[in-house]
């Protein structure tokens, strides 16, 4: 048991009527393969941040669930027969389980994961034995709150609501942060691309004095070490 | 030449050391960095839609390889571009 975050992109020319059909047809693959929905976020139709096969929006969907690997294989084989999905991805959810991670020093942690393991080990064999430790994390708390809902479970929304309360918090401050950070990196960038030009000229002087340079003009460094065209062709 | 290519580029002005940066994720206490939250994220891809250096932002660098994941993560999603110009 791993928890999967599946997000897929509807063409945007499909009537919403289809769309909720393809979504409770996808959520149908979760459940029939005995997985666990956990929570079915719809962003709607959004721009693009490029067009994808000449659409210039889509209809987010992200799916969170619980279960077995053969889920997102079988959710992908699906995606890919079905021509008016556009893109598709599916991600091992680390937030969560990180979440769980944050409150504990790492030494309780083992041993209670330790303990854990010898009460619940017949009902873990399945489990390969490096997920036994995120997993057995997850179950005291998570399934006496899902189990007995099941069918609700995506409107409820119980255990995310958790997170997402701190995360919303951080988010909060972070972004308030954030703003001036982001003025800063800016201005930064800026000067970097406006002195792309004297490149060659800075080189042959940083060779002069490479003791000097580092230490005092921390702006130019950009052009020494990374030079423009190699960033690019990299992230193309 | 030291003194020169100085007077040169900070225009006789006096020389202060830069503002010690700090990990925006760190001072919050983030773990992992969602690749939805575009807002965040948008941070740290100035206009040209690079990812921006952590000598830039100051990001740790444990923080900065949760960064690049969770971008290249929304690039797919065409959360961010690739490239825009």
């Amino acid at each position: 048991m791993r928890q999967y975050e599946t997000a897929f992109l509807i063409a945007p020319n499909l009537p919403e009527e289809d769309n909720e059909k393809l979504i409770s047809q996808m959520a149908e693959v979760v459940s029939k393969k005995k997985g666990n929905m956990i929570n079915v976020d719809e962003w709607g139709k959004r721009k693009l941040a490029y067009p994808i096969q000449k659409f210039e929006e889509a209809y987010y969907v992200f799916f969170l669930y619980e279960g077995d690997s053969s889920i997102p294989v079988e959710l992908e084989r699906r995606f890919k027969q079905t021509e008016t999905i556009i893109r598709y991805m599916t991600v091992k959810n680390e937030i969560k389980e990180s979440a769980k991670k944050r409150g504990r020093a790492p030494t309780k942690r083992k041993r209670e994961t330790a303990a854990v393991k010898e009460e619940k080990s017949p009902k873990e064999k399945d489990a390969p034995a490096e997920e036994l430790k995120e997993d057995l994390k997850k179950e005291p708390k998570e399934k006496p709150i899902e189990e007995p809902k099941k069918e609700q479970t995506l409107e409820s929304k119980e255990t995310p609501e958790k997170e997402t309360k701190a995360d919303v918090e951080s988010k909060a401050k972070f972004k308030e942060e954030l703003k001036t950070e982001a003025e800063e990196a800016q201005d930064v960038e800026l000067e970097t691309e406006q002195k792309e030009e004297p490149k060659e000229d800075l080189k042959t002087e940083v060779e002069e004095e490479p003791k000097a340079e580092p230490k005092e003009k921390p702006e130019e460094k950009p052009q020494e070490k990374l030079p423009p065209e190699d960033k690019e062709t990299k992230e193309n | 030449m030291a003194r020169e290519y100085r007077r040169e580029r900070g225009m006789g002005k006096r020389y202060f050391p830069p503002k010690r940066k700090v990990c925006r994720f760190c001072e919050n206490r983030v773990r992992e960095i969602d690749y939805k939250k575009v807002d965040i994220l948008r941070k740290y891809v100035p206009e040209r839609g690079k990812i921006s250096p952590r000598r830039v932002t100051g990001t740790c660098a444990y923080h900065q390889r949760k960064l690049t994941t969770a971008i290249k993560r929304a690039r797919l999603l065409a959360l961010l571009p690739y490239i825009s110009d």
